[in-house]
């Protein structure tokens, strides 16, 4: 399913990302964004070879559990 | 001529009193008031704003009518709070009512909030005066506040060059002398990097130290607000003002805030002090320029004389942090962001005649380019096919990183590195988006571990300016944390004080 | 989130009739509508309940949770999702999810919240705040009234979405002219629950999604109004060979907004499915909306993006990890559930049908107190049914129903008699006898009721004689006839069992 990061970002990706965030991008927008955006990814391909299998993912810092508001307008 | 004598040039206008806690102190006592201190600092702004742009919007009625107050209740000898008639200047994604905030973005010109972010309802009940908001990168995405719609902030101690960022304004207005107290926001560094680059302290709390209420999002997990000053006391006095649980904001700490002022002046002796190998340029990651090292390196020896004992420890996953990062905080801001389409508030560009064109156009022409490629980075990343590669393996990273300084502080009390790689580098020079990222390197770590961290101004490097060092500590580790960087402040000053009296003899 | 790529974990061993079931459902007055596919094929159905949940406050914000409100007045910048605004999790709506997931038989667990994230106007965030990969609720089963179970894969909490009034010339929102937005609804509390494709017919999934409207109503959890969105159904639908246990593509209908029309939804569109496989064709997956007034389901907009919600934990919010002893404590404070309350009725002597129609009516305290005093079940349930759907019928006094139906059951009351009886006991809550003696209803005689039939049959000497034929289909029909004239003759008084057992002693 994922991607190898090795291949550089593509237009048509960068073109459907675009589109899923409702931004509209010029045909010199898309190249420009296209090039850094790649180049922003290939940076991140030093965490690709991290053997994570076996980490729990943190999405909070501060473990923090049951944190409700009481029923009052 | 003297780093101490630069620092001091660059300030506009000349208050009798420069630190929050002598104003407060001077105005509770009388001796001054509050309206006298205000006059003050509007007079700094003044002089310099012109030159400077901190702000994107200056309170001088209200600010006046405020302190007006203050002198009132001093007068009938009623409790005005901890920071009776200091000025505040806040960065401007934190929200005001009734007073226009724009996160320096055109897609929010006109926008008044009707409610107070948290922090903006404690600093009014400590008496304290907002008397700005401040320029910023849009959406607090950037390392330079040359990002922000409005015009770049200048960096008061040259002007040819960036304050830093994200939250530029609120340093540059702090350096200035607009204001002896600030508040910015920190996702990457955006206080500490800043603070660093305009030789004042900047501080990133414990991730729930402080009430997100009211402050606009960028990356959820990784925001926090925390204070710019000239010294380590206001720094922490703010810090006790604005800190502790607040239930509109499920993930504030449900604790009360640290007491920090307290150990001060308590020293080092004993403490167990860390340099991070890695981010002292020395593997894998470059650029960082040599006189800030230098200076690092001082700071540690600086420690040691007064009694820590000192020694490098490695905590190799660090140097995955900016990788990380450039995953998890765009994906965030991705959502949070998803909001500004033009049909509640904030501007509206009208498209082709229906909703969704009209939603587009708005977003469209309404966010700046970084923004953009921020919103795209993080869609990327969490989307169909891409989830698992990116957003989920930067989530592991991240905790990986924990790990990683949990095992070094088993060890050290406290951790030091550079703030910044470089000091503060020229407007316009920095073109490309992933340099400009990579700015951000040795500040990433605590924001991802939702850890403290303090930059401290010590010395400076090429061209004269002001190098920070950056002191990290555990959860909610913030008191050991301010004790360390006040002796970091006692150590520069006595070492600015031989120098002074070298270049006068 | 659809149920029907996923394992059955409730299979059905035996098909379902549809004719049992009918009765139960809520909507028996509409006509009969169409029910089985040829019996090639199988109707493959997972359905997907939302309900509002009964919350003075929105899931996450302080807003009141209110329907009929002017627009726009229960809102609050943070169910408006105005910069800066953080949610915070309404204990309340995470103490009725729970106790819907135990009423479900779910497990109740360590949950997330996550941002379900696509762009539309009347969602103020432009993402949606839902349950993904950890909901609250998972594995549990719901019975229905035939003793069917039908498997709950899942139930989360969610918010709502406010709703759009689109002015246009052709009043969808892509069209020219402008939108109306009201927000009150943005941010109410809902909870989502996921069936496994476990239900085989437009039948069955009515009196599924009754079945689950009772038990949100029982336990508190929803007021369950169809009519006021309190309730929405969407129902995945594929269908396969009969006997197979494949699961073909399937279409999700929305907009269905009564029982009614979620069965003719899922018969308009199962059929359409089975026409496409026999035409050599076949259905693509997609979203399809019940169009209600041409009795047929159209394919949703279409996407003029590619969905791609990117699912991430909301960092605003952190897990919600009810302990056990909480658990524990809402399992023991839950009331008794409509499947409870059936089979204590039919514990007690009652028939499932009617057990379900008593427990239907809220009537089934009423006849349990009234068997526990010595009545008979059958005679309980029947006036329970046919007798009984009358306001009031629930403050009728427990021991005057019982002392009614001895009357009735020791030949004082005849069946005419008691119905006229009970129904003054509803409406002027006097005893049984009290009425009996004003009304002048004596049980007559065996003696008298046997001299007014010998005088009927020889006035009637040619409908005797058929009836004392061996044609049954005669025999039937004079039966009536002598019946009829015995009650005209007796101005109703006479029992028709007494009668019948006359009849046949005579012409024996």
């Amino acid at each position: 399913m994922s991607k190898s990061r090795a291949q550089s970002l593509s237009r048509d990706e960068v073109a459907k990302v675009a589109s899923l965030a409702l931004l509209e991008l010029t045909d010199e927008e898309l190249a420009t964004f296209t090039e850094q955006l790649g180049a922003v990814l290939a940076h991140a391909k030093d965490i690709e070879a991290l053997d994570v299998g076996d980490v729990e993912p943190t999405s909070h810092p501060y473990p923090l559990v049951n944190i409700f508001r009481t029923d009052v307008v | 001529m003297s780093n101490h004598n630069r620092y001091e040039s660059s300030r506009y206008g000349n208050a009798e009193h420069s630190d929050a806690l002598s104003i407060a102190n001077a105005v509770k006592s009388g001796e001054t008031s509050a309206v006298a201190v205000v006059d003050q600092h509007l007079a700094a702004i003044d002089a310099g704003e012109a030159e400077i742009h901190a702000f994107n919007l200056v309170l001088a009625d209200e600010a006046l009518a405020a302190a007006a107050k203050i002198d009132q209740q001093v007068i009938a000898g009623e409790d005005v709070g901890p920071l009776a008639g200091v000025p505040v200047a806040i960065k401007d994604n934190m929200c005001t009512q009734g007073v226009p905030t724009t996160c320096s973005s055109k897609m929010l010109v006109g926008w008044k909030p009707p409610y107070n972010a948290t922090v903006v309802e404690r600093l009014a009940a400590a008496g304290a005066i907002l008397i700005g908001k401040t320029n910023m990168d849009e959406f607090a995405m950037g390392s330079s506040t040359e990002n922000s719609a409005f015009g770049v902030t200048k960096n008061p101690l040259d002007t040819s060059k960036v304050p830093g960022g994200s939250s530029g304004g609120s340093a540059a207005a702090v350096a200035a002398g607009f204001a002896p107290l600030a508040l910015g926001s920190d996702t990457g560094g955006s206080i500490r990097q800043p603070a660093a680059l305009c030789g004042v302290v900047g501080m990133k709390p414990t991730y729930g130290a402080i009430s997100r209420y009211g402050l606009i999002a960028f990356a959820s997990s990784l925001d926090q607000i925390g204070p710019f000053s000239h010294t380590v006391a206001d720094s922490a006095a703010l810090f006790e003002v604005i800190g502790g649980h607040d239930p509109r904001d499920s993930t504030s700490i449900p604790t009360p805030v640290a007491s920090v002022s307290a150990g001060l002046k308590s020293g080092v002796d004993g403490l167990r002090v860390g340099i991070i190998t890695e981010l002292m340029g020395t593997g894998d990651l470059d650029g960082f320029e040599p006189e800030v090292l230098a200076q690092t390196r001082a700071a540690a020896e600086a420690l040691e004389a007064a009694g820590a004992s000192v020694a490098e420890v490695s905590v190799p996953s660090v140097i995955y942090g900016l990788s990380a990062y450039y995953q998890i905080a765009p994906a965030e801001a991705s959502s949070n962001l998803a909001r500004y389409d033009g049909v509640r508030y904030g501007v509206r560009q009208e498209g082709s005649g229906n909703t969704a064109s009209m939603m587009m156009a708005t977003r469209t022409t309404g966010f700046g380019d970084e923004v953009k490629r921020r919103i795209m980075l993080g869609t990327y990343a969490l989307s169909a096919g891409y989830y698992d590669a990116f957003y989920g393996k930067a989530q592991r990273v991240r905790t990986l990183m924990i790990n990683d300084l949990a095992k070094a502080y088993a060890d050290f009390d406290v951790l030091l590195t550079p703030t910044s790689p470089c000091v503060a580098f020229d407007i316009g020079a920095t073109s490309d988006p992933l340099t400009m990222y990579l700015n951000d390197v040795c500040t990433i770590p605590s924001n991802l571990a939702g850890h403290p961290s303090i930059s401290v101004p010590y010395g400076t490097g090429q061209g004269g300016l002001p190098v920070g060092v950056q002191v990290l500590a555990p959860l909610q580790g913030e008191a050991v944390m301010f004790q360390v960087a006040a002796e970091l402040e006692r150590s520069v000053s006595a070492a600015e004080a031989v120098a002074q009296n070298g270049a006068q003899s | 989130m659809n149920a029907t790529n996923k394992v059955i974990s409730q299979p059905i061993t035996q098909p379902v009739s549809s004719t049992t079931l009918d009765a139960w459902t809520v909507d028996t007055q509409v006509p009969r509508e169409e029910t089985d596919l040829s019996s090639d094929w199988e109707m493959v159905i997972g359905l997907e309940v939302h309900a509002e949940l009964a919350t003075e406050t929105k899931m996450f914000s302080p807003g009141r949770n209110q329907f009929g409100s002017e627009p726009n007045t229960n809102i609050h910048p943070v169910c408006l999702g105005l910069p800066g605004t953080l949610p915070v999790v309404n204990g309340k709506a995470v103490e009725l999810s729970i106790r819907l997931g135990l009423a479900l038989n779910c497990t109740v667990q360590r949950c997330i919240f996550a941002r379900k994230n696509y762009f539309y106007p009347d969602m103020p965030k432009d993402y949606q705040i839902s349950q993904y990969d950890r909901p609250l609720n998972i594995s549990g089963w719901l019975e229905l009234p035939n003793g069917h179970r039908i498997g709950i894969e899942r139930a989360h909490m969610e918010e709502d979405t406010g709703k759009s009034t689109h002015v246009g010339t052709s009043g969808r929102i892509h069209d020219a002219g402008y939108s109306l937005v009201d927000y009150n609804r943005a941010g109410v509390p809902l909870i989502e629950i996921v069936s496994h494709p476990d239900v085989r017919g437009p039948e069955e999934a009515k009196a599924y999604v009754a079945e689950l409207q009772s038990i949100l109503i029982a336990i508190g959890a929803s007021d369950g109004k169809f009519e006021e969105g309190s309730m929405r159904v969407d129902a995945n639908i594929s269908v396969r060979p009969a006997g197979s246990d494949e699961l073909r593509t399937r279409c999700e209908v929305k907009n269905v907004n009564s029982l009614r029309s979620l069965g003719r939804a899922i018969m308009y569109e199962a059929k359409r499915h089975v026409e496409l496989y026999e035409s050599g064709d076949k259905p693509r997956q997609e979203t399809r909306h019940w169009d209600e007034e041409g009795g047929r389901t159209r394919p949703g907009r279409s996407k003029e993006q590619a969905e791609d919600y990117r699912y991430f934990d909301d960092p605003d919010l952190v897990p919600v990890d009810p302990s056990p002893e909480w658990i524990e404590q809402i399992r023991a404070a839950l009331p008794a559930l409509p499947r409870d309350r059936r089979l204590a009725l039919v514990g007690s002597g009652a028939a499932a049908g009617a057990a379900a129609i008593a427990v239907e009516r809220d009537l089934d305290g009423l006849a349990l107190a009234a068997i526990a005093a010595g009545a008979d079940a059958g005679r309980v349930l029947t006036h329970v049914e046919h007798n009984l759907a009358v306001e009031g019928a629930n403050k009728l006094d427990a021991n005057n129903f019982a002392a009614m139906v001895k009357m009735e059951t020791g030949g004082e009351l005849t069946a005419t008699q008691a119905k006229q009886v009970l129904a003054e006991m509803v409406t002027s809550g006097k005893a049984p006898a009290d009425i009996a003696t004003e009304r002048g209803f004596e049980a007559m005689d065996s003696g008298a009721l046997e001299a007014t039939l010998d005088e009927i049959i020889a006035a009637n000497p040619a409908e005797w004689e058929r009836f004392c034929s061996e044609d049954p289909k005669a025999k039937g029909k004079m039966q009536g006839f002598f019946t009829g004239q015995v009650m005209k003759a007796t101005r109703g008084q006479a029992d028709g069992k007494a009668v019948a057992q006359l009849l046949a002693k005579k012409s024996s």
